[in-house]
């Protein structure tokens, strides 16, 4: 598999995105061009609002000027969004449902920036909280199109961005959709649904699964909130041995804990196996290192299948499509914090 | 303690001579008009109010003296006397104020006998003095709303208890200062050419135990650069209609000194100096003194012979120089044509009593609420009476209320889809470019604010009967859907914040209506308030105003016994915001600072309250007083007492 890979696709679509939204505001806690919006504030210097370290507030702020008809787009490390300011984000934001954009740079373990930077609990979270929306982008694609699609959302809306280097997974025509998924292979045997960075692996290791004659339907979720997208639960209903979700986060709250409690709902009674971190803390090391390590990589997702299917697929290294290295000297280096 | 003029009962006057302090203390005794004039215009006794009583002890003076044996000739002894003292000095208004004060009152006893009317001026003389001391004592306290603690004063000439009967006038307000238990320091300037300030102001702060410096007139500018100066404080021999102000020469200079380095310019005036019929500082005669008390010091000449000097006693400060007028009968701001009228007509303004019956009424109804309830928060509505009814009447600038004048029920939270949803801001009337926002932060205030809505024309009596009950938008800690609540701010310190934003999103949007924020003292123990005093200084949204009831209680007890927050006006200064002290309970010293012009840097009005004013039954339960449950019988019947004496049965 040839994949396109894209530098720093935020920086100018979001420039040219906003140009003729006067109402689109941005607000940044000391992250600027760790969150790609440097280039914006010098372009947009009276739409632009530093507001320092100080993210209590800057969510507060958020919410009044999303009160004037503002539509504020704050731009920090997801951490400091969902841990450092979740009441504020409940009162100041959620409850009167405003129309704030809460664009969250690096969710769960694609940085070595550690325990500190790393957000793993943030989907169950945010799934907790009334009003509020839940967008992950998994390729440049989504995190062009992302901004449409939360455009469109009456009420606060959180963002799994991306930043960096980062491969187009999906044609840049195929935007993003509103509570629809991508729908990447069809089959009968298996179902995974996978977000984010997870898909990337997963698309690694599906052709693999598929010559050795395991029929796969592979969803791409990017909105997990609301969770409610007929593509889904028609997914799980054809899955004959059952179902395999894997995400960059924990398997309580997320990506698993939805598909499981609409499994449930649903009555379907087939197996589901939860790739994710196991109710632990991650640290600091390199996203290739840290997805082998917490099995979220193509092999962990072999392995999963296989129990599914209850028989081994002798699937080795060799036969999985080849991890995409980062480029170490790339202007988006994952260690620029 | 000295005093500068007394009616002594043996029949004259006495004055202390104050040419001669302060080497010497020597009183001198008047025993006819001719020689107490020339007292007067040679400044044995100077100092515009205390000129005027002694020109009313002149006409008792007159009486006395008088050999006339009817009424007639006796006036005719008086008017002749009253000429004399009318010719004495010519800029101090004091002078005829008190002459013309006096012949009304003394038509009371128009058909009286020659006795009687001897009688009648010298009690008028005596009250005079005695209004004086209390009018003085009344101008300090009203000034207290205006003055940080530390605080330093440059003050100019002398405006004491020797330039009144007693205690002093903008001297009284640094007594005031003094005796309040602040940390006062004065420099005084000199006061050329016949150094008032360094002979008699330091003689008074000595003996008052007031830290002090005495500094030439030309080192005023460099203590405002250099020092950190709060206030001027000057007196006034007679201010026009419009403001302009007749004091002692040098007075100007100051005024426009201070105006250049951003010191506020307090002028202390009796209303009896203000002079309604000159309309402007042009129609105010200026009193040339002898050239040599210029030529010479100490009766040597210190300049060339034959160059010329010219004397004037007094300058004309511009109205607009002048930041507040403190009278005896509140403060005046600008624009003093409107404001100083309304202050002299006796009236402060009507709507101060206006606004009072609201404040009162709030009380009230809160308090038989409370009773009704069988408990409440009844000691934020004791201390926040005054400032609801301040915002819902005078400072917010709202349009009329758009929502039901009874709440309705509970009609879900917001959301994408809830079209029944009415936002609490409804109450506060309709958005607009130029009206204010009212962001409410202390939502456990509630009751208070429905209260408020009430006495303000908002709400309809009977929407209290909704009161925390069940499926009701008068919740007990009200969210956006209760009346008068704009922004979900319960959880304490998030509504200085989400108020940023809006004045942020209102000045990009070039509106002009202000963002008035209420909030409690405990929320200044929260790190998110300042993060957002931070950033509302840094983007310099001066459309923020803050009116903070500081009653100095938590849920815990006193705030001191749970967390210091002081010296919160400094704390709050050190962030760039712009902060003051003010009585809570005094409505013009709040609605002066209100009305101050923004200047780049948020507005905080520290509202110093009493949590039991008005119902002084509940200081036996502090420290305790966040929120009130009657912990007996005994004590509910204590309350219902409390409200019956009050308000009646």
């Amino acid at each position: 598999m040839t994949l396109k890979i894209v530098q720093r696709p935020h920086v100018e679509n979001f420039i040219s995105w906003a140009k003729d939204k006067p109402e689109i505001v941005v607000l940044s806690a000391d992250l600027t061009n760790s969150c790609e919006v440097g280039r914006w504030r010098d372009t947009y210097p009276g739409r632009f609002f530093s507001m320092g370290m100080a993210e209590q507030n800057m969510i507060g702020f958020a919410g009044g000027l999303a009160r004037e008809g503002f539509e504020p787009f704050i731009h920090t490390f997801a951490v400091f969004i969902y841990r450092r300011a979740y009441d504020q984000l409940a009162m100041s934001v959620a409850y009167p449902n405003l129309r704030v954009r809460l664009v969250g740079f690096l969710p769960g373990i694609v940085t070595p920036g550690g325990v500190t930077h790393q957000a793993i609990e943030d989907i169950a979270v945010m799934r907790a909280m009334p009003n509020m929306t839940i967008l992950e982008t998994g390729d440049a694609t989504d995190v062009e199109s992302v901004l449409d699609v939360a455009h469109g959302v009456d009420g606060p809306v959180y963002i799994r961005m991306l930043r960096g280097e980062m491969p187009r997974l999906f044609a840049k025509q195929d935007a993003m959709q509103f509570n629809r998924a991508r729908v990447l292979s069809q089959g009968s045997d298996v179902t995974i649904f996978t977000a984010g960075i997870t898909t990337e692996e997963a698309l690694r290791a599906v052709p693999a699964l598929q010559r050795s004659g395991v029929s796969v339907t592979h969803l791409h979720i990017s909105t997990l909130k609301p969770f409610s997208d007929p593509q889904i639960l028609d997914a799980i209903r054809n899955a004959k041995h059952g179902v395999v979700t894997m995400e960059n986060h924990i398997v309580t709250g997320g990506l698993g804990s939805a598909v499981a409690e609409l499994m449930a709902q649903q009555g379907c009674g087939k197996p589901l196996a939860r790739l994710g971190l196991q109710d632990t803390y991650a640290h600091g090391a390199s996203k290739a290192y840290l997805l082998r390590e917490y099995g979220l990589d193509a092999s962990a997702l072999i392995s999963a299948v296989e129990k599914i299917v209850g028989s081994s697929l002798d699937i080795g290294e060799a036969d999985i499509d080849e991890a995409r290295a980062e480029d170490a000297g790339s202007a988006a280096k994952a260690e620029a914090l | 303690m000295y005093k500068s003029i007394e009616w002594d009962r043996g029949g004259f006057v006495r004055l202390l001579d104050q040419r001669l302090l302060p080497q010497e203390t020597k009183y001198i005794e008047y025993r006819d008009v001719p020689a107490l004039a020339a007292a007067i215009t040679d400044m044995v006794v100077r100092g515009a109010p205390a000129i005027g009583v002694t020109a009313a002890c002149g006409l008792a003076l007159a009486a006395v003296t008088s050999t006339a044996t009817d009424l007639t000739s006796l006036l005719e002894d008086i008017d002749s006397a009253e000429r004399i003292l009318r010719a004495a000095r010519p800029t101090a208004v004091n002078l005829f104020w008190a002459l013309d004060e006096v012949r009304a009152r003394l038509s009371e006893c128009a058909d009286g006998t020659v006795q009687k009317v001897r009688e009648h001026l010298i009690s008028i003389a005596k009250d005079m003095a005695e209004d004086d001391g209390r009018i003085n004592r009344q101008i300090g306290q009203n000034a207290l709303a205006l003055l940080p603690d530390p605080v330093t004063f440059i003050h100019h000439c002398n405006t004491g208890g020797l330039a009144t009967v007693e205690y002093g006038t903008a001297l009284g307000i640094i007594r005031a200062a003094h005796e309040s238990g602040r940390k006062v320091f004065v420099y005084v300037s000199e006061t050329r050419p016949r150094l008032q300030g360094a002979r008699l102001t330091a003689w008074e702060l000595k003996e008052l135990g007031i830290p002090h410096t005495v500094i030439v007139d030309g080192a005023t500018g460099h203590f405002m650069k250099n020092a950190k100066i709060d206030a001027c404080v000057v007196g006034c021999d007679r201010v026009a209609r419009n403001g302009d102000t007749a004091n002692k020469i040098g007075t100007y200079n100051l005024a426009v000194m201070a105006k250049a380095h951003d010191i506020p310019f307090y002028v202390a005036a009796p209303t009896s100096t203000i002079d309604l019929e000159t309309t402007s500082g042009a129609g105010i005669e200026i009193e040339n003194r002898n050239p040599q008390e210029v030529s010479h010091v100490n009766g040597i000449c210190v300049v060339p012979e034959g160059t010329s000097t010219e004397n004037p006693a007094f300058d004309i400060t511009p109205g607009e120089l002048v930041t507040r007028f403190v009278t005896e009968k509140g403060i005046a701001r600008a624009p003093y044509l409107e404001t100083l009228p309304g202050l002299c007509a006796g009236k402060t303004e009507d709507w101060v009593q206006q606004t009072q019956d609201v404040a009162d009424r709030i009380r009230k109804r809160g308090f038989e609420y409370v009773l009704q309830n069988n408990g409440g928060y009844l000691s934020q509505i004791c201390s926040t009476a005054e400032i609801f009814a301040l915002l819902y009447t005078k400072i917010l600038q709202l349009g009329e209320s758009q929502a039901p004048r009874i709440p309705i029920p509970f009609p879900g939270t917001p959301g994408a889809g809830n079209a029944d949803f009415i936002n609490g801001g409804a109450y506060n009337g309709p958005s607009g470019p130029d009206y204010d926002k009212f962001i409410f932060s202390p939502a456990h205030y509630a009751l208070a604010l429905y209260v408020a809505l009430i006495e303000a024309g908002r709400m309809d009596p009977a929407g209290l009967e909704a009161f925390n009950k069940d499926g009701s938008t008068v919740e007990l800690i009200g969210a956006e859907h209760s009346p008068g609540i704009e922004t979900t701010t319960g959880s304490l310190a998030q509504a200085l914040s989400q108020a940023g934003g809006i004045a942020l999103g209102r000045r990009l949007k070039k509106e002009s209506g202000r963002v008035w924020v209420m909030m409690s003292d405990g929320e200044f123990q929260e790190g998110q308030t300042w993060e957002a005093v931070s950033a509302l200084a840094f983007h310099k949204l001066d459309n923020v105003c803050v009116i903070a009831d500081c009653n100095g209680q938590q849920c815990d007890g006193p705030m001191k016994s749970v967390m210091n927050i002081e010296p919160l006006r400094a704390r709050l200064d050190s962030f760039g915001a712009r902060a003051y002290d003010v009585d809570g309970h005094d409505l013009e010293a709040m609605y002066a600072l209100a009305a101050l012009e923004p200047d780049g840097r948020p507005l905080f009005i520290l509202a110093r309250t009493d949590p039991t004013k008005g119902v002084e039954a509940l200081r036996d339960r502090a420290p305790l007083l966040h929120y009130l449950r009657f912990q007996s019988d005994g004590e509910r019947q204590k309350f219902e007492r409390a409200y019956e004496e009050l308000y009646g049965a």
